[in-house]
């Protein structure tokens, strides 16, 4: 009798502590979009930049200990970048390797360390950009992006050949992983994250104090190995992409 | 019915919020245990990554400072080099100017032996020549004193009768001072 008011009414009500699927809408130009993800992202490129400005003032030749730290950080992803590329060309793709690993790190500890509950939005809540699917599409999107530009760059049309190597029987399933690859890298880094987010959640509104905290050690040391493994497959990829003629 | 909607009501206007805001139920928001696990954090990443930027620190320093101590080996062996560069260049210089001496004297010393030699044998060809000259003196004054006794004898042939021959040969025993 009553049911569309019920419904209409329930909606309003927070029964729970955790609003999944809600999102802050802004609408521009005709399409929506998640105002949360934007407002957390920004904030970690503001982080990220200004630490990048901060630590390259006053560059000694002896580093003191924000420019030690940060040549420490620039030869892991160097490191990262030049394992999976090879030594001839790591070189400029170190950039979007280290932007991708630090932006995935920055967003996933953002979103684990600082307590964005505290600020109420008008629809859904602040957290880490990448729970959201449209983020963590957009970035294996990215990667897919580059690394076909990385094999085209340097075979030209000779990229497609790579797709009859070794046997072309395996054509097809060569075509599919092109498809595979970004599916892959965006749900893992998506369930990932959002699957840590749920679970910290549900613990806080069970029991709020403390036995929440191994599921949140949990949490980041799974999100930084998982920014760890979506760099590194990128760098794959286009080490991949860039094999060529001979040099199996 | 009523009342249900009604409490519904209330509970809906209570709860719903239109706008940023907020929150200070400080247990929902979590900061408790987002606070234990920053401190905990920040203590481990300050112990781990601590050790790990000192001992690259040291490591950057110890590298530095061997290529310093490199560059320092590198310029002063560049230094010595130079100066001997110097030094052969010196060497090379005088040898140059010694060689030319030496060639200059050369070249003197075969003058002089030519002009010697050359003296030699126009002094060689006077004196054959003047030989020459004597024994062709000679010849000629031998054929003119047998040409002038030549004729000589033909005309005492003819002119010198006997009775002359001894009145000469009686004239001159005389002369010589004998007494016939």
């Amino acid at each position: 009798m009553y049911q569309q008011e019920v419904e209409v009414i329930s909606s309003y009500i927070a029964v729970s502590a955790v609003e999944v699927g809600k999102h802050l809408y802004w609408e521009i130009g005709g399409y929506k979009l998640h105002g949360q993800v934007f407002i957390v992202s920004w904030l970690v490129i503001i982080a990220l930049l200004s630490l990048a400005f901060i630590g390259t003032r006053n560059l000694e030749r002896v580093p003191k200990n924000l420019q030690n730290f940060m040549e420490f950080v620039i030869e892991f992803l160097q490191d990262i970048a030049k394992n999976q590329i090879g030594e001839h060309e790591y070189r400029s793709w170190v950039p979007y390797i280290a932007t991708i690993f630090l932006f995935i790190l920055g967003s996933n500890w953002a979103g684990a360390l600082i307590p964005w509950k505290l600020i109420q939005l008008p629809e859904g809540e602040l957290a880490a950009p990448t729970n959201d699917i449209n983020t963590t599409v957009a970035l294996s999107l990215l990667t897919s992006l580059s690394y076909f530009y990385a094999g085209l760059n340097k075979n030209g049309l000779g990229y497609f050949a790579r797709y009859v190597e070794p046997t072309p029987v395996l054509l097809p399933i060569n075509i599919l992983e092109d498809f595979t690859k970004p599916l892959s890298l965006s749900f893992r880094l998506f369930g990932n994250i959002l699957a840590d987010e749920l679970v910290v959640s549900v613990f806080t509104l069970l029991v709020p104090i403390l036995i929440p905290l191994p599921v949140m050690i949990l949490g980041l040391f799974a999100s930084s190995i998982q920014a760890l493994i979506f760099s590194t497959l990128s760098a794959a990829y286009i080490g991949e992409a860039l094999e060529g003629h001979g040099e199996h | 019915m009523e009342n249900i909607i009604r409490i519904f009501n209330i509970f809906a206007e209570h709860e719903f919020h239109k706008s940023l805001s907020f929150n200070s139920n400080f247990l929902e928001a979590n900061v408790i245990n987002i606070a234990l696990l920053l401190t905990g954090l920040i203590y481990v990443l300050k112990q781990f990554l601590g050790s790990v930027l000192t001992i690259r620190q040291q490591k950057v320093l110890a590298a530095i400072q061997e290529s310093e101590e490199r560059l320092k080996q590198a310029q002063i062996r560049l230094e010595e080099s130079e100066k001997q560069l110097a030094q052969t260049t010196m060497v090379i210089i005088q040898i140059k100017k010694e060689a030319e001496l030496t060639a200059q004297k050369v070249r003197e010393s075969i003058l002089e032996q030519g002009k010697v030699d050359i003296e030699r044998l126009t002094s060689a060809g006077k004196a054959s020549i003047a030989v020459a000259e004597n024994q062709v003196r000679q010849q000629i004054q031998q054929q003119i004193t047998a040409l002038a006794i030549n004729r000589v004898f033909l005309q005492l042939q003819s002119q010198v009768t006997p009775g002359m021959q001894s009145k000469i040969i009686d004239d001159n025993i005389v002369k010589l001072g004998g007494k016939i």
